[in-house]
């Protein structure tokens, strides 16, 4: 039996392209004849994924399965295979959030989002990383059988050695550091964790630091707005690191007091694991996937109040206790992602899928 | 929030950052981001362009701008950066660029086809569009024309009727 997965892009080191790469050895370990089809491919990984330009049609005892989450112009190749389909839904940012910004991000969330409403009819089963994401799907039509299995994250990287010249140059300073890892994208608000981060230097600790971990392009118009903004308000020790290694990631969440997410559209968010691995206390804003994410680790915001949320930040970064509760919370947390667990999982499901 | 232990913490934290707010007199006044207006870049104008009522101004402008950048030339000049070194640079690119010729002069004749055929249909598309926008023009004053007469005939037959 083969299980064919299809991505149009398989990145190195980003959640879907981690999750592709360990569903591919956890299908060959189980025995089946996994294989991955690309449109682009990450020189790591030419000699595990085929390109799409070999696609030859499967047959009908094959399974696909489908990692969704932006739109493809060769999606016909789905829809017109005769075998079973599965999609992995990792869901589809609003278009809405790039209107104003990315003319070209906001056509590909639009596209991506009518062909995810558009194949309602395609798959006979579909795994979604979060409850949010399959809410999404049903809310689109889909009546296939689908489950909420969280995405496979790749623990053993974060065993690497942070990079330590960071760790040299900022852990030992006075003042706090506070972090958010993840793309300079406007659904991530990096306004509000900014405008935070003002309330708290003024009135709670003035050698505060923020790490803005996440790739950017200096001449996107969010990006520029943002530094606009940080210019108006005066604000130092702001630092956006854009793309960097991932030695360097592992190094600033080495680093960090608190983890702080006010994003406003995540289909899972895997920062936020990776802040529990790390044992760095966790403040987010509820909205999306965020809530299911962060379980009974952290502390979740019903509400978006700037200056309470420095008051918040201060008082947990100051208080030991509540820190300590904090931190046992998310290890616990942190359990519930364990991949053997998921794994398992998902082979129970996709054996039973193919069975039937 | 976080497990029934931690709920309670929580409760009391935030009584206390509250507490501390009030007492302090913080104030949350801060400028809001929206006051920052969104900088005009290459990636949002275009959106800005179709968000806007439609301007035929605008839609000539653009397709000139397709016009003016609708071809790519493979043999740009090359330039060195400044270092004493500039002459070896540039030899070094200008062989990089021959030994790549075969593969990247076809892309480009293809790309610049592509491009030539999409400036044409453009072109020919705005043309449409301002010729169809010239006819509804004089369809319309025809039909405000025509509505007027219709109007008028009305009020001369009433007339008529009333005196008979």
């Amino acid at each position: 039996m083969k299980i064919i997965q299809v991505v149009p892009s398989l990145n190195y080191g980003d959640a879907i392209g981690n999750n592709v790469i360990a569903l591919y050895w956890t299908f060959k370990n189980e025995g089946y004849d996994s294989e991955i089809f690309s449109e682009y491919i990450n020189p790591k990984y030419k000699k595990i994924a085929k390109s799409i330009m070999k696609w030859e049609e499967p047959d009908r005892d094959s399974v696909i399965i489908y990692h969704m989450a932006i739109g493809w112009d060769r999606i016909d190749i789905i829809k017109n295979a005769i075998c079973k389909k599965i999609a992995v839904y990792h869901n589809v940012t609003p278009p809405n959030f790039f209107k104003e910004y990315d003319l070209k991000s906001y056509l590909l969330c639009k596209t991506g989002l009518r062909e995810v409403k558009s194949l309602k009819d395609t798959f006979d089963y579909c795994i979604c990383d979060s409850d949010f994401n399959k809410r999404d799907l049903i809310s689109y039509g889909y009546d296939c059988p689908i489950d909420a299995i969280p995405i496979l994250i790749a623990f053993d990287d974060y065993k690497k050695t942070p990079l330590n010249e960071i760790i040299a140059k900022w852990s030992n300073k006075t003042g706090s550091n506070i972090l958010f890892v993840g793309r300079i994208v406007p659904n991530k608000k990096y306004e509000d964790i900014i405008a935070s981060f003002y309330m708290y230097k003024k009135y709670y600790d003035k050698d505060a630091r923020l790490f803005l971990v996440g790739s950017y392009n200096e001449k996107d118009a969010y990006y520029q707005r943002l530094t606009k903004y940080i210019e108006q308000l005066q604000l130092d020790d702001v630092y956006f690191s854009g793309h960097i290694k991932f030695e360097e990631i592992l190094a600033y969440y080495s680093i960090a007091d608190l983890f702080l997410c006010l994003s406003e559209h995540e289909g899972f968010c895997v920062p936020l694991v990776e802040a529990m691995y790390f044992n760095v206390p966790i403040v987010a804003y509820d909205s999306c996937a965020v809530g299911e994410t962060l379980g009974d680790g952290g502390i979740l915001l019903k509400e978006k109040n700037f200056l309470e949320i420095a008051g918040t930040i201060d008082y947990i970064v100051h208080h030991d206790e509540l820190k300590k509760t904090i931190q046992e919370n998310q290890k616990d947390r942190l359990k519930y992602f364990n991949n053997e667990r998921i794994k398992k999982e998902v082979l129970q499901k996709i054996n039973g899928f193919i069975n039937n | 929030m976080g497990g029934k232990i931690m709920k309670n913490e929580y409760k009391e934290a935030m009584k206390n950052v509250r507490k501390t707010i009030n007492s302090r007199n913080y104030s949350d006044t801060i400028v809001s981001f929206n006051e920052i207006p969104i900088p005009e870049t290459y990636e949002n104008t275009g959106w800005q362009l179709t968000a806007q009522p439609y301007h035929e101004d605008e839609l000539i402008k653009s397709v000139i701008n397709i016009n003016k950048c609708n071809k790519i030339e493979y043999y740009k000049e090359i330039t060195g950066n400044g270092s004493i070194f500039d002459g070896i640079i540039i030899i070094i690119k200008r062989l990089i660029r021959k030994a790549v010729h075969f593969l990247i002069k076809p892309l480009i004749d293809d790309q610049n086809m592509f491009n030539l055929n999409t400036s044409v249909s453009v072109a020919e598309l705005t043309k449409y569009a301002i010729e169809s926008q010239k006819k509804n023009d004089y369809y319309e004053n025809e039909i405000l024309y025509l509505k007027k007469e219709i109007q008028r005939m009305k009020g001369s037959f009433e007339s008529e009727d009333i005196r008979k």
